[in-house]
């Protein structure tokens, strides 16, 4: 999947776990799992809910590389 | 001024005209492709057919080589099935137990595996889903159970009809069917255990999950507690069920036009088939339509 993502970084930074970020964007633990490890590319929603929480563009949070 | 007009109109024309020969190339070269593909797909296709036919042509020669068979014995195809039947009705009924106690004890394993996972201290990532994988699995034996149960509830209860006609075989039947009963009932509740110990591990570990089991609209309930990655899940799982069920439907609709040409096997098997698959289809179709428009 193209799609790379700094999700455990800024999760890391903002010190939260898994289950608070999806809580926080509306979203299951496996969720967030899934678009961590790169096996789920999230909506456009999604991707900007979760940049909102980190306080960071979606691309900051998501890069998006041809294969 | 006119002049002007008229040369841009024209030079409209002129680009209106080029425009269309470019669609017009896009749709021929496209028709093309088209043609291709089914092309390279034809031959597969005929080759599916030709065997289908030999496979039938088979089968419709066994059976006629049954019915000769059956009727050389002395014995026609209702009399040999009723006699199967009846012959099924202990086997129907301890059978029935056998899968009931089976199934229940494998949906047990895995749900106490699940839920000992989840309370353990492994990796985060690892523990929800084995724990997960755990818990499908023990939802999914205990809807075997279910459909297992009610199957052979019936086939028990069928077969035990033909053993009451004579008044000492009639003993037995109550008996035997008060059994089935119970056995049934309780294979019932404890399927129901199961699904909710189940559910309620799932809601334990996903605070967001919604619904009880003991709610008409449990299903709908939980579909909308789950994100975009589970919806697109059931998606795919939905998917892949309504192609497996319509090979599934159609194999058996072959199998039981085939035994209707030999024998006497009645209208309902085929019937019901007919109002599944006009039932899976028509609400696949339904449903395609109107998410589109969401």
């Amino acid at each position: 999947m193209p799609l790379y993502n700094k999700l455990k970084e800024l999760r890391a930074r903002k010190n939260i776990n898994q289950q608070e970020l999806g809580k926080l964007v509306g979203a299951s633990r496996q969720t967030i799992s899934l678009i961590e490890r790169g096996d789920y590319s999230p909506s456009v929603t999604l991707a900007i809910k979760i940049a909102k929480v980190f306080d960071v563009t979606v691309e900051e949070a998501f890069q998006y590389e041809e294969d | 001024m006119k002049d002007n007009i008229k040369v841009n109109a024209e030079a409209l024309n002129e680009e209106d005209d080029a425009v269309k020969n470019i669609v017009s190339n896009e749709v021929k070269e496209r028709k093309a492709e088209i043609k291709q593909e089914d092309n390279k797909k034809i031959g597969q296709f005929i080759l599916i057919c030709v065997i289908s036919g030999i496979v039938g042509g088979i089968i419709g020669a066994a059976g006629i080589f049954i019915v000769v068979l059956l009727e050389r014995s002395g014995m026609s195809f209702v009399n040999f099935w009723n006699q199967l039947q009846k012959d099924f009705t202990v086997p129907a009924s301890i059978l029935m137990i056998v899968l009931d106690i089976l199934f229940f004890i494998i949906g047990l394993v895995y749900y106490s595996k699940g839920k000992k996972i989840w309370k353990s201290n492994i990796d985060e990532d690892e523990k929800y889903e084995t724990a997960d994988r755990n818990l499908s699995l023990s939802l999914m034996y205990s809807n075997i159970l279910y459909y297992v149960n009610f199957a052979f509830f019936g086939f028990a209860m069928y077969a035990s009809m033909s053993l009451s006609d004579s008044d000492e075989t009639s003993v037995l039947s109550s008996v035997l069917r008060l059994v089935i009963l119970v056995v049934f009932m309780a294979a019932l509740y404890a399927g129901l255990g199961i699904q909710k110990a189940c559910v309620n591990q799932t809601k334990l570990m996903n605070p967001e999950k919604k619904g009880s089991v003991y709610d008409m609209k449990f299903d709908k309930v939980w579909y909308e507690s789950c994100d975009e990655a589970e919806r697109m899940q059931i998606g795919i799982a939905g998917y892949k069920t309504v192609k497996t069920v319509n090979v599934t439907l159609l194999v058996l609709m072959v199998v039981f036009v085939c035994a209707a040409m030999f024998f006497e096997i009645g209208i309902l098997p085929i019937a019901v088939i007919a109002i599944i698959a006009f039932v899976a289809n028509i609400t696949y179709s339904i449903t395609a339509m109107n998410a589109g428009k969401q």
